[in-house]
């Protein structure tokens, strides 16, 4: 491929012209106008400036295309980011409930949630001690399990 | 990290093993036993078990259930009992979170012990506390929910 040249073309047309012939009879060979007509120059001149423009062109739309891609990747990446489930705090012990917890299968859930209601209804051990001194019955002694200070579980769990 | 009690493993375990939490826990097991008290089969076992696992695992966050144990006691007729019996058992750390909801184990217990048909419903509790450990085992006879 013939090194490049740098041509700085007259506007006037006789300058045109006696540039043209200038270029016709530069020697060196790898001159690609050398002995060469002005019409022929002029063509060659228009086709090379056809083609750096084209090759321009490439250039900037594949940038166009990058820039597009990288930008599509961005967005695509935003919009999935987004659908990402926010963090759900942890629930604290004591408070997981039939709302919280997935259905149990078959008859269980109904067992379930039929003895939970039931025991709701008819309170904790709270209100069965309650209930317990209203009836003006005493407490047996007992294991006790710290911190609630009630009964012990073997009196709550087998008082009629 | 709790307070020495005096009823501390002699090795750090937890140092050893990169553990970030140590706490004093609390074991409660449910037994779940396949059989009634006249030696017949109960139907819906797999519901009851379900049930019991959903129940703790409400009130304490979650449970185990270990595989079926074979076990055989002897009825009040002098008759030999076979049964498989499920046991599950459930940690709590917060004693007043779990006696908070003792209401709703009292009520499966009644339930299952009334709708099943048992002799007796028994339940351990183990664990430790700032006083030390304790282990016992309660059965809750059938006169318990016997209107």
């Amino acid at each position: 491929m013939p090194k490049a040249i740098t041509i700085e073309l007259p506007a006037d047309s006789e300058g045109l012209r006696r540039k043209l012939g200038e270029l016709s009879r530069i020697a060196a060979p790898d001159n690609p106008y050398r002995g060469q007509s002005e019409s022929e120059i002029v063509r060659q001149l228009v086709i090379e400036a056809l083609e750096t423009r084209q090759r321009l062109l490439s250039k900037t739309m594949a940038a166009i295309d990058t820039l597009t891609e990288e930008a599509t990747a961005a967005i695509v990446a935003a919009l999935e980011a987004s659908k990402k489930p926010v963090p759900v705090p942890p629930i604290a012990p004591g408070s997981y409930s039939r709302e919280t917890l997935p259905p149990l299968g078959g008859r269980a859930q109904a067992l379930l949630d039929s003895i939970w209601d039931e025991a709701d209804a008819a309170g904790g051990p709270k209100a069965a001690r309650a209930k317990r001194r209203a009836g003006s019955r005493k407490p047996r002694g007992g294991l006790k399990l710290t911190d609630h200070g009630g009964d012990s579980v073997v009196e709550y769990l087998a008082r009629r | 990290m709790p307070a020495p009690s005096g009823n501390d493993p002699p090795f750090d375990l937890g140092a050893y093993l990169g553990a970030t939490e140590e706490v004093r826990t609390q074991r409660f097991t449910i037994y779940i036993p396949d059989r009634d008290r006249d030696n017949r089969p109960v139907e819906d076992i797999e519901d009851w078990i379900a049930a019991c696992m959903g129940l703790l695992t409400r009130i304490n966050g979650g449970c185990t259930r270990l595989p079926n144990a074979s076990g055989e006691w002897l009825s009040d007729e002098g008759v030999t009992v076979k049964e498989q019996t499920a046991l599950i058992y459930s940690f709590f750390g917060d004693a007043s979170v779990f006696v908070g909801h003792l209401g709703k184990i009292r009520a499966f217990i009644r339930r299952f012990g009334k709708e099943t048909n048992q002799g007796e419903v028994m339940v351990e509790l183990f664990g430790e506390d700032a006083e030390g450990l304790y282990s016992r085992a309660y059965k809750i006879r059938r006169e318990a929910w016997q209107d």
